[in-house]
């Protein structure tokens, strides 16, 4: 199964919402059972993301945002939503785009204030501090360490371009996303057991850094932009459901 | 405002970029900004593994969810539903409990539609009146127009014996409406062997059906052999099934609990 990191399919559209009612009007549609599971995926994802978004909104954009917070707040209300989706009692095509942001801001905000409600969520969310936003002229490395971190997300999509597909993809969400094994065992471009993806992560972290020390590199130089030149270089590079050898693996 | 100052993209803008929705030229300035603004790109950040954990955990699968669904779909799909059913607190999310096995040959029993007087309903409850809402669920469930019934008492928040009776109903309209893993988590939620005798027996009728069609043979067989000395319509039925059994299955002792 090709990774799901990289939206494919339809020519993009400006906005969530929009993008929301056009799978909606396939899901509707006549669809093969893997285009239906696309859609389905999809839909999921950016339900559980659009809430999510708000939910930061909520909380401030500028806050230190709890993120397991914000993505359990999320995940509730997008399981009732897609249900009743999945049911029938709820389409997104019903409503305008605009409409459909305040939505979701309406529920963002009742999960919010749902949570507030517990003493637990109370204590929680009152340990965040809220920053001012710098500038991002004060945030922007020199010129030349842009160019020094882009060539060292090209070295690591090299790198990385060593391992199997499902390697790589484990190693990307351990070390961009901070996914636990189980979560990264269940994503569909992984698939694998989770003692296995331990197994693989552990193989994976020891080929990167062999390959980055041998081309100059050590983890100390990650920082801004790498993370940005890497997701590009891999959805550049087919995301991740190109190159590599599964027979590594197997 | 200083024009020479890059300008942040808004939230969703990254969104939209995490999600692949911005057209090449935006998409492209966008990348350049984020590259370059460490708050940007821990938004950008933290947004692509929002994506990736709810890619990870999966949709849900419900009414609509479908056999062709791979292993590991299924596999993720009763997690995320276990996991918003404890985080919700909403029982009737719907967990595909034991998906993996519906829709994959087993026989499906004929419907039983449990009676609808509301008799039972009232003897439920001696110094209260029936729930608004219950009758006409229950007229629908009796009119045998199952998506009514289904929504109806869906969308009853009942508490006590109550809930239980319309969860007794409910169990059987998605049971004859085909889908099962729905009516699996319907049953979860109810203690079966504390429930009124009719009840109890619906229950379980309900849960031979579930079994049956998930091709778990051996715990169908162990509910239909606790129902057979019934002297009502489910043992009955549970005696007609189980004639019509014996020449597909060998006999083989209980071992499960019926009602688990």
């Amino acid at each position: 199964m090709r990774s799901e990191l990289h939206v494919t399919g339809m020519p993009p559209a400006a906005t969530w919402p929009e993008r929301l009612q056009e799978l909606a009007s396939r899901w509707h549609g006549p669809l093969s059972p893997d285009e239906r599971e696309q859609v389905r995926s999809e839909i999921w994802v950016l339900l559980v993301g659009a809430l999510d978004l708000k939910l930061r909104r909520q909380i401030g954009r500028n806050a230190d945002v709890d993120a397991e917070l914000s993505y359990d707040l999320a995940m509730q209300r997008a399981l009732d939503l897609f249900s009743r989706f999945a049911r029938g009692q709820w389409d997104p095509r019903s409503t305008t785009a605009a409409q459909l942001q305040s939505y979701f801001t309406l529920l963002a905000r009742n999960g919010l204030v749902d949570h507030l409600r517990s003493r637990a969520g109370r204590g929680r969310l009152g340990e965040r501090s809220l920053e001012a936003c710098p500038e991002a002229a004060a945030a922007a490395p020199a010129d030349e360490l842009v160019v020094h971190r882009s060539r060292l997300a090209e070295a690591l999509a090299a790198c990385s371009g060593r391992l199997t597909r499902r390697a790589r993809t484990a190693w990307f969400l351990r070390v961009f996303y901070d996914l636990s094994s189980r979560q990264i065992a269940e994503h569909p471009g992984v698939d694998m057991a989770p003692t296995a993806v331990d197994m693989a992560l552990s193989r994976a972290r020891r080929a990167i850094q062999d390959c980055l020390r041998e081309q100059g590199f050590d983890r100390a130089d990650f920082g801004v932009g790498v993370f940005t030149a890497c997701w590009e270089a891999f959805h550049r590079a087919g995301g991740f459901g190109d190159g590599g050898s599964e027979s590594e693996e197997r | 405002m200083d024009e020479t100052q890059p300008r942040h993209p808004d939230d969703e803008t990254v969104f939209a970029l995490v999600h692949g929705l911005l057209p090449g030229a935006e998409r492209e300035r966008t990348l350049d900004h984020v590259r370059t603004c460490a708050d940007c790109e821990r938004l950008f950040r933290d947004l692509s593994r929002v994506r990736e954990k709810a890619l990870a955990d999966g949709p849900p699968a419900v009414a609509a969810s479908r056999p062709d669904e791979s292993p590991s779909n299924r596999r993720r799909t009763r997690r995320a539903w276990a996991l918003a059913a404890v985080a919700a607190g909403v029982a009737w999310l719907l967990v595909w409990f034991g998906a993996a096995e519906f829709g994959e040959g087993g026989r499906e029993p004929a419907p039983y539609w449990l009676p609808t007087s509301l008799e039972v309903a009232v003897e439920r409850s001696a110094d209260a009146g029936v729930p608004p809402g219950l009758t006409t669920a229950l007229a629908a469930y009796e009119q045998r127009n199952v998506d009514r019934a289904i929504t109806d008492f869906l969308n009853l928040e009942l508490d006590g014996g109550w809930a239980d009776l319309r969860d007794v109903y409910l169990c059987s309209a998605l049971v004859n409406a085909g889908r099962y893993g729905e009516a699996a988590v319907v049953l979860d939620r109810l203690d079966v062997p504390t429930l009124p005798h009719d009840s109890r027996m619906a229950a379980r009728w309900c849960r031979y059906v579930v079994l049956e069609v998930a091709g778990r043979d051996d715990e169908a067989r162990d509910v239909l052999v606790a129902m057979r000395d019934d002297p009502g319509p489910v043992g009955e039925r549970a005696r007609a099934e189980l004639a019509g059994r014996s020449g597909r299955h060998q006999g083989k002792p209980m071992s499960v609990n019926p009602d688990q």
